[in-house]
């Protein structure tokens, strides 16, 4: 098998179920950015697109 | 170590040889992290064993080291243990002064009073100089810990019991249980029994037998009323479930656990509400505020027990937020007293 790059590797899609419904994501992707992708807004208080993620409000626990 | 089923006896009970087997996996350097902040109210057996014998885990630290092939060992001990720092710091002395064996460089770091400063990731927070904040997990301490480096992480007590698992054979220890379980277990026992203290019985002992054979019976003029299995975190359970083997994994389906063995005896001069109270009123000012769970939802429990009525339904739903979202085992086992009281003592409470 081919070897891949770790940015290759970083992009590759990565499937799973959301709310029932089978989606693909990125491996560089976080859950709140997949889920925006397919128009579904998870709550969230403290994450703030282009900061570090702090986890720390706990409102966007699924 | 992995026959032996040695499991971390500071709380969460880890089995010891495969924490080693992963940390030894990890790339050098490797750090050992050696956790005496012993803060679980009711738990002084750390203290205990260090009063009387401290080359014995200092001596499972040194196994440890050379068989996970360890760089650096540090030491965190709980400030209020002074007089156990005077001893650590005259043995770390000689040792360095007379090496059994080739010695990395072994540090003794103070806590300064903070209970969450126990918890493995807050403890190595500390030590780098920082807030005690437990972490995020994954990556686990195992492989991103202290300085970012792979890291065993240890209860003293689990490191005390090294030595004599290696003499003795990892079947001498598993030989030792009563009531179906395996093992040795120092119970640090207080309240209303003649006999307080740190006794070591097998695993499994109820609470019943730990009373009346190891702590000369409860003191005159007081009836068992109920028992903490594990400390602040562990729940509170009634007298008439006193029977139940005290050991990991037996405890869990009553919602409570054994985490450090630390029992609380109350008797019929107790209320297990105002023991709710007391520990509530605990983790709330032990909470680290990094968490909104925990943070709010310690406050607020606070807030609504205080009341002589208590919003059973609410303070479930509350539990329930606490219990799924906090970051660390501070916020998920807050509730557990409230939820005790709520299911053991409804006499109390209705």
């Amino acid at each position: 098998m081919d070897r891949i790059s770790t940015a290759q590797a970083a992009t590759m899609p990565v499937e799973f179920k959301l709310n029932g419904r089978t989606v693909v994501g990125r491996s560089d992707e976080t859950l709140i950015e997949t889920a925006k992708h397919y128009g579904i807004d998870i709550p969230h208080l403290c994450y703030k697109e282009g900061m570090r993620p702090d986890g720390n409000c706990r409102a966007c626990v699924v | 170590m992995e026959n032996s089923g040695l499991r971390g006896l500071g709380g969460a009970g880890f089995p010891a040889g495969r924490k080693w087997k992963s940390v030894a996996a990890e790339p050098a350097p490797r750090l050992l992290a050696i956790n005496i902040d012993e803060g679980e109210p009711g738990t002084f057996k750390d203290r205990w064993y260090l009063e009387r014998d401290p080359h014995r885990f200092i001596e499972g630290a040194l196994v440890a080291a050379w068989a996970v092939c360890i760089d650096e060992i540090y030491i965190y001990l709980r400030d209020e243990y002074h007089g156990c720092r005077a001893i650590l710091e005259k043995e770390i002395a000689a040792l360095r002064k007379n090496p059994p064996c080739k010695l990395p460089p072994v540090h003794l770091r103070r806590g300064a009073g903070a209970y969450i400063c126990g918890e493995e990731s807050a403890m190595i927070e500390s030590i780098e100089g920082k807030r005690g904040m437990p972490r995020l997990r994954p990556p686990y301490v195992a492989q991103v810990g202290l300085f970012n480096r792979p890291t065993l992480e240890h209860n003293m007590e689990t490191l005390h019991w090294v030595r004599e698992i290696l003499e003795k054979g990892a079947d001498w220890f598993a030989s030792h249980g009563r009531n179906g379980r395996k093992g040795l277990r120092s119970f640090s026992v207080s309240g209303r029994v003649k006999k307080p203290g740190v006794h070591l019985a097998p695993a499994g002992i109820t609470v019943k037998e730990l009373i009346a054979e190891y702590c000369g019976g409860m003191l005159d003029g007081h009836k068992f009323y109920g028992y903490l299995p594990g400390g602040a975190s562990g729940g509170i359970l009634p007298a008439s479930m006193g029977d139940i083997p005290l050991d990991f994994d037996t405890l869990n389906q009553y919602g409570c656990f054994i985490g450090s063995a630390a029992v609380v005896i109350l008797s019929d001069k107790d209320r297990a509400g105002a023991a709710a109270r007391n520990l509530t009123k605990f983790f709330s000012e032990e909470s680290c505020g990094q968490c909104t769970p925990c943070r709010v939802g310690t406050a607020k429990t606070l807030t609504l027990i205080g009341k002589a009525k208590w919003d059973q339904p609410l303070l479930k739903e509350l539990s329930d937020a606490m219990m799924d979202a906090s970051i660390c085992g501070l916020g998920q086992a807050a509730p557990n007293p409230v939820l005790s009281v709520m299911k053991y003592f409804p006499n109390e409470v209705a």
